[in-house]
């Protein structure tokens, strides 16, 4: 029932959202057709703005993009007008003519989704077992390198990973492709690249819960029920153990999406995060809009997912 | 949270110290942690001097900041944007020349435009850490005023603006900023960039276009310098066919008077272009090399503004006063943006802090006396929160740094001229190619980036140990 809720309340969060973004785009001197190749003549530039409904007022605009604007026929009857957000519309780019914002993001969003999938997954098994040892070990040199290791590659950010490793593994050794999305192989360096921020992370979290939960008094009692050291820690332990990480999963969300932009313009992967960056440049409203509604979206969702999974593996926390 | 864990321990010594004698005391220097009266804070600041890689990473980062605060005095005026001898120009043939690796001469290098690398970097690094800290000093207003007020308040208000912050915690915020600052800036371009450049000339229908926007302060300062009958030239030219002779030759005619004439950088921007720029404008740029001596002329016109205005204060005071400095502006808008997006875990730590001190004795004593809301807050409340403030205020420099490089990286942030360690490693990464590798373009702005980052992290987290000894890491 409370997520449910919430899942209800997202709505008009996003229509906030949405709102602010339309409005910001407008507030922005300069349109989309500012930057077009051949110098249009005025009555070229009207035609445009006309066919996107660009010389109506910005509050009509608003509505229209939203699908709520209402509008009388020749014959006199009211009628909305077709498409908008409430219809699962974007619109249309202004950019990339005659395509949709929904084909834009339908051709990208695979690519980004799957990018972001694969270094969360490859930061949760690595970081996981490292905050784990670096926990479990401590006062060792295990420790101290494994620590250093997480901070390290949290400092040591995508954009100068990212291009280093370009250099070394696919321009001298040539073992992995330079950019693009075509292929497994073609994902390597942009997971790694994306993904070792996140081990640093998450193995810094993990180690955190690893640490409370040591002192814990089920953990002593598992031990003198004469556990192996194995069952208590990987059993008892880790359960309790992995709910920072899990706690704290919905700001690396967001971190993700940042670092996904800086991913994919350095692999050149043909993502969504690429058309946001030149979007906004382009004044492409409805584009830069549409996506970051769904950004917002995504995030919300996976927040209300990451929130789901807490209340499942923690049973004594009761969402009201 | 220190007093409590603390206060018995002294309690303790005080009992002993009070029953030895006063002559073994006298005879007996006490262990400094046997000294009584200390604060929790004098007692934070000493666990703090123990630990070796906070320390270390604290002189470390002085350092660092002193030295790119007094570089500009030590720097020689050509060095910051060097020309190779080995580079004739204008040239007929590739060359790679201005990419000098590190030697004696550029202890890093030198950057696409043969200028000296380590010189960039110092600035670069001077940026991104002012972007850092006035963004930390932002968040930390917004977030302390913010968790205060929850905390203090309590109840429903405590619950609205909590609800809020976990709101904006589950949004893409680096999204919105990139909106934001992307839309505001587009209000500061027109200041930015000139109103026509030189490879125009080889483009009658763009410099027509370009001599329209009449909004353009420097459009007009043009069309006031060129004939009438070039204009009206220019005006009858029909665009997709090439220029007949007579335009063509009015064009040269026409940028060269332009060129030979007093500089118009000098009417728009009061600078005065140095005499190398001068001559580099009297000669006509061909192909690739137009661009190149654009951005050149871009670059040289204003670094005596720069330089001038480059000094911390006068970057705030120039950007808060004067519209006319895009760059600065520009840079506000990342000191604001990012700063808003940061204050959350601030505002979080700040009211849990709030809401236990707020019950506890002291200041159930001060308000029992009549103390407004106002002094509890800044006289009982607040005091006990340095630490943990500014432990969270050195956490936050390294992850606005973060972001202000992603931003910069993705040509958002920082605007050449001024470059900021984000956008060098981009001017790096755009170099790459399979032929030459010049690898000093990223290696070292990266590895500045990753040790500051990395030291202001070490920093932080000496002082979160030393502040809040029972706590773990995040």
């Amino acid at each position: 029932m409370y997520f449910l809720k919430r899942l209800v309340f997202t709505i008009p969060l996003i229509l906030v959202i949405s709102f602010l973004a339309f409005g910001l785009m407008h507030l922005a001197p300069g349109g989309p057709f500012d930057k077009e190749r051949a110098p249009a003549s005025p009555e070229i530039k009207r035609a445009l703005e006309a066919k996107f409904h660009l010389n109506e007022p910005v509050w009509k605009q608003y509505l229209r993009y939203l699908g709520l604007l209402w509008d009388r026929t020749p014959e006199g009857n009211w009628h909305r007008v077709d498409g908008g957000l409430i219809a699962g519309d974007f619109g249309p780019s202004m950019r990339y003519r005659n395509h949709s914002v929904n084909d834009i993001i339908a051709q990208g969003l695979p690519a980004s989704l799957t990018l972001g999938a694969l270094s969360f997954c490859f930061a949760l098994g690595f970081g996981l077992p490292l905050g784990f040892v670096t926990a479990v070990r401590k006062g060792n040199w295990q420790e101290y390198a494994g620590s250093f290791l997480a901070l390290l590659v949290i400092c040591v950010p995508a954009l100068v990973i990212g291009p280093i490793l370009v250099m070394v593994f696919a321009i001298k050794w040539r073992w992995f492709p330079v950019a693009l999305w075509c292929s497994p192989w073609h994902a390597v360096l942009p997971t790694l690249t994306l993904g070792l921020y996140f081990v640093g992370r998450i193995a810094r979290l993990m180690r955190e819960g690893m640490l409370t939960i040591l002192h814990a008094e089920f953990i002593t009692s598992a031990r003198a029920k004469g556990l192996s050291e194995t069952a208590v820690l990987l059993k008892h332990g880790f359960r309790l153990a992995v709910l920072p990480v899990v706690s704290y999963s919905g700001p690396l969300l967001a971190d993700l999406l940042t670092g996904s932009f800086v991913v994919e313009n350095i692999f050149q992967i043909p993502g969504v995060g690429v058309f946001l960056v030149n979007s906004t440049l382009n004044r492409d409203y409805p584009m830069v809009v549409g996506l970051v509604v769904l950004y917002a979206a995504l995030l919300l969702l996976l927040n209300l997912v990451v929130d789901f999974a807490y209340s499942l593996l923690d049973p004594r926390v009761k969402y009201e | 949270m220190n007093d409590r864990v603390e206060r018995p321990e002294s309690g303790i010594q005080d009992a002993n110290s009070g029953g030895t004698d006063r002559l073994s005391e006298r005879t007996r220097r006490p262990r400094p942690e046997a000294r009584l009266h200390l604060s929790p804070n004098q007692r934070a600041w000493r666990r703090f001097r123990r630990n070796r890689l906070a320390t270390g990473s604290g002189i470390f980062l002085s350092a660092v900041v002193l030295l790119i605060l007094i570089w500009p005095w030590f720097e020689q005026p050509g060095v910051a944007r060097h020309l190779p001898k080995a580079m004739t120009w204008p040239s007929t043939t590739l060359s790679d020349a201005q990419f000098q690796p590190p030697g004696a001469e550029h202890g890093f290098g030198t950057d696409v435009h043969g200028r000296d690398l380590l010189s960039r970097v110092f600035h670069g690094a001077r940026i991104s850490l002012l972007v850092g800290v006035v963004g930390a000093v932002v968040s930390l207003v917004i977030g302390v005023l913010w968790g205060a007020i929850a905390g203090f308040a309590g109840g429903r208000w405590d619950s609205v603006m909590m609800r809020f912050v976990d709101i904006l915690y589950s949004l893409p915020s680096m999204v919105f900023v990139m909106v934001l600052i992307t839309a505001m800036s587009g209000l500061l371009e027109k200041w930015r960039t000139p109103a026509v450049g030189v490879s125009d000339f080889r483009n009658p229908s763009m410099l027509f276009t370009r001599l329209q926007a009449a909004r353009e302060a420097g459009a007009e300062l043009l069309r006031k310098r060129m004939d009438a009958g070039f204009l009206e030239q220019l005006a009858n030219y029909k665009p997709g066919q090439p220029p007949d002779e007579t335009l063509q030759t009015a064009l040269a005619d026409q940028l060269n008077k332009l060129q030979n004439g007093p500089p118009l950088f000098d009417e728009r921007w009061n600078v005065p272009l140095r005499p190398k720029t001068l001559s580099l404008l009297q000669r006509v740029p061909r192909g690739e090399a137009a661009v190149w001596l654009n951005r050149y002329l871009l670059e040289d016109a204003f670094p005596n503004e720069i330089r001038a205005r480059e000094t911390w204060f006068t970057i705030l005071l120039t950007g808060l006063f004067s519209p006319k400095f895009g760059a600065t502006t520009q840079m506000l808008l990342l000191f604001v943006g990012l700063g808003a997006m940061s204050w959350l875990t601030m505002a979080r730590i700040v009211r849990g802090q709030v809401l236990s001190l707020r019950s506890r004795g002291f200041v159930d004593a001060s308000r029992a006396l009549g103390a407004s809301h106002a002094r509890l807050l800044l006289r009982h409340i607040l005091p006990n929160l340095y630490g943990i403030i500014m432990t969270y205020v050195t956490l936050t420099v390294p992850s606005i740094i973060l972001y202000e490089s992603f931003l910069s990286y993705l040509g958002l942030g920082i605007q050449p001229p001024q470059a900021s360690l984000g956008s060098l490693i981009a001017e790096g990464a755009a170099q790459i190619n399979p032929i030459r590798t010049y690898w000093w373009m990223i290696v070292f702005p990266g590895v500045t980036l990753a040790s500051t980052l990395l030291s202001l992290n070490f920093l932080g987290d000496g002082l979160r140990d030393a502040w809040e000894p029972r706590t773990g890491s995040e």
